[in-house]
């Protein structure tokens, strides 16, 4: 294990294609021991940075260190102990699956060749192996994708979208999956469009639009403390009209009030009560990643 | 967890046993390559004997110093093709498949997955060639009746010089498909200057000692002289050993130079 807390970081990472600027002074620190999602619309240079990270494409300017390795100068010693699917994973579709798993295997170190079985097995592909690859679906090729990513027995696993193409079933399997190698020691970096399943699965995030990180902490930080308390009373009407100052806003089922450091819900609801009105409900209203995301990218837009 | 790192530019007997698994996994390669040497090879001596046993006295018997040409000159040909077929599979294969990729980020050395791809892809299309010449040398033996057979010299160089020839398609063909990435392209490239464009420029004896530096000339100029004649397409370029040795050497050098400078520098 590395002994910098964070098993990824970047110092204004850029890439330029000519005059555009795919990644644009990325500053990202990626926490060991975690599952972190790497959030953001379609080409927002999210698959780039990760080219950069693996040493996959050129670097137009910043740093960028891998396992506290600088890349690309030590990326043999830095991706020795990465397991990375960038996009779809790729195979030869005329070989079989484990005859897939032998050609890496025999570009990683003599042990990946005894971690073929228990990767398979893994991934529930043991029984499939021996046909193949133009014959699996794609779940069973995303599966393949990260038994193969599991060879180097890695610390850091870089998932590019790995839950496209699995049904419901399998990605709860797949969610499952990632949070037994984190909780074995590994870091796993997530990378999808799949705002719900980032949330359910990671520990931490950024958000990145326009080749920019315009966010990035754990999740209870981002999702964070309710702003705002859903308000449902015995007469909602006169409800709003004693908690006029904090700008009510009515809904379906009652009202939905904004709390700040000197407004909370016990003291809305101390102010209801006293003013003797019956509180049905009163709940903290926590705001979902996607909403977050929502935010912040309708944000930058309008910015734009 | 490991900390293995490799490193080095040497790729190893696995690195060099998977290149092997990916081209013999190929039923079309292998196929075509076995059709194109051993394949050719029996149907060129089965018409030879069918031809002399038909009317002994106007048709030669099949073996012989001359057929033994004959039978190097079909191998050489066909066997080249077979070899550059390998060598633009070999050179664009994992990149064709998206599979570089996925190698590259094992961290394994860019130039180490390049450089396997030498061996390996000769250990797939030499005994394909070795089959066919030791057909070859068999039938020119035993089938020689009353012509000379060949001599166990004249029979070693001649198998020497086969496996040179087909190592040296196969090893531009790797390089060229390495450096352009595309088989399609690589394939319709070579197989044009080794088919026709060659064999034209060699034919313009205008050309003058010009004619010295196209790739291939001076593998003519290395067939044993007892059966050059025979085993090679067209004349023979006039030129030394030394000239036509350092072509070559020179021909195949920049070509795997080139095409491990791009695979090491292309984006994955």
């Amino acid at each position: 294990m590395s002994a910098s807390p964070y098993v990824v970081e970047t110092k204004g990472l850029t890439k330029r294609f000519g005059p555009r600027v795919a990644v644009d002074g990325v500053d990202l620190r990626i926490p060991a021991g975690s599952a972190f999602g790497y959030l953001g619309p379609n080409g927002a240079g999210k698959t780039t940075l990760i080219r950069m990270l693996l040493g996959l494409t050129s670097v137009s300017g910043g740093e960028v260190s891998v396992l506290g390795h600088s890349m690309p100068r030590e990326s043999a010693l830095a991706l020795a102990r990465v397991g990375a699917i960038v996009e779809e994973p790729r195979f030869h579709r005329y070989l079989t699956g484990r005859e897939n798993m032998e050609i890496v295997a025999a570009a990683r170190e003599p042990d990946a060749h005894r971690r073929i079985e228990g990767a398979l097995a893994r991934v529930g592909l043991t029984k499939r192996a021996d046909e193949k690859v133009r014959a699996y679906s794609l779940g069973m090729r995303q599966r393949l994708g990260v038994a193969r990513a599991l060879l180097g027995d890695p610390e850091l696993l870089i998932l590019d979208e790995p839950m496209n193409g699995l049904d419901p079933a399998g990605i709860e399997e797949f969610r499952f999956m990632i949070r037994g190698l984190v909780d074995e020691g590994r870091t796993v970096v997530l990378s999808s469009h799949l705002l719900d399943e980032v949330e359910k699965t990671c520990d931490a995030i950024a958000i990145v639009d326009q080749g920019r990180v315009v966010v990035q902490g754990s999740i209870d930080e981002l999702t964070g403390e309710a702003s705002t308390v859903l308000v449902a009373t015995g007469d909602d009407a006169r409800a709003l009209g004693l908690l006029v100052a904090l700008g009510p806003e009515p809904v379906e089922a009652g009202l939905r009030v904004r709390v700040d450091g000197s407004t909370t819900a016990a003291s809305i609801n101390r102010r209801l009560v006293e003013a003797g009105l019956e509180v049905h409900r009163l709940e903290p209203e926590r705001v979902s990643l996607e909403r977050r995301f929502l935010d912040i990218t309708s944000r930058l837009e309008a910015a734009a | 967890m490991t900390a293995y790192a490799p490193s080095i530019s040497f790729p190893g007997p696995r690195l060099v046993r998977a290149e092997v698994l990916k081209l013999r996994k190929r039923r079309g390669l292998v196929v075509t390559t076995a059709v194109l040497t051993v394949g050719a090879t029996l149907i060129l001596y089965t018409i030879l004997a069918a031809v002399h046993a038909s009317d002994a006295s106007k048709h030669g018997p099949a073996g012989g110093v001359a057929n033994l040409g004959y039978g190097m000159l079909l191998i050489s040909l066909l066997g080249g093709v077979a070899a550059i077929l390998a060598g633009v599979l070999a050179g664009s294969g994992d990149l064709g498949a998206g599979v570089f990729r996925e190698l590259v980020v094992t961290g394994r050395s860019r130039r180490a997955l390049f450089n396997a791809r030498i061996p390996g892809g000769l250990a797939f299309v030499l005994p394909f060639v070795a089959g066919a010449y030791a057909i070859t040398a068999v039938v020119s033996v035993v089938a020689a009746g009353s012509l000379a057979a060949p001599s166990v010299g004249l029979l070693v160089s001649s198998g020497v010089w086969m496996l040179l020839t087909i190592a040296f398609w196969y090893a531009v063909a790797l390089g060229v498909a390495s450096l352009l990435g595309s088989s399609t392209t690589a394939l319709g490239i070579l197989l044009a200057f080794k088919l026709a464009l060659a064999p034209v420029l060699v034919g313009i004896t205008s050309l003058g000692v010009g004619r010295e530096a196209i790739p291939g000339v001076g593998l003519d100029r290395l067939a044993p002289h007892a059966v050059q004649h025979h085993a090679v397409q067209g004349v023979v370029t006039p030129m030394s050993v030394a000239a036509a040795v350092a072509t070559l050497v020179l021909t195949v050098v920049v070509a795997l130079a080139l095409g491990s400078w791009r695979t090491q520098s292309r984006d994955a």
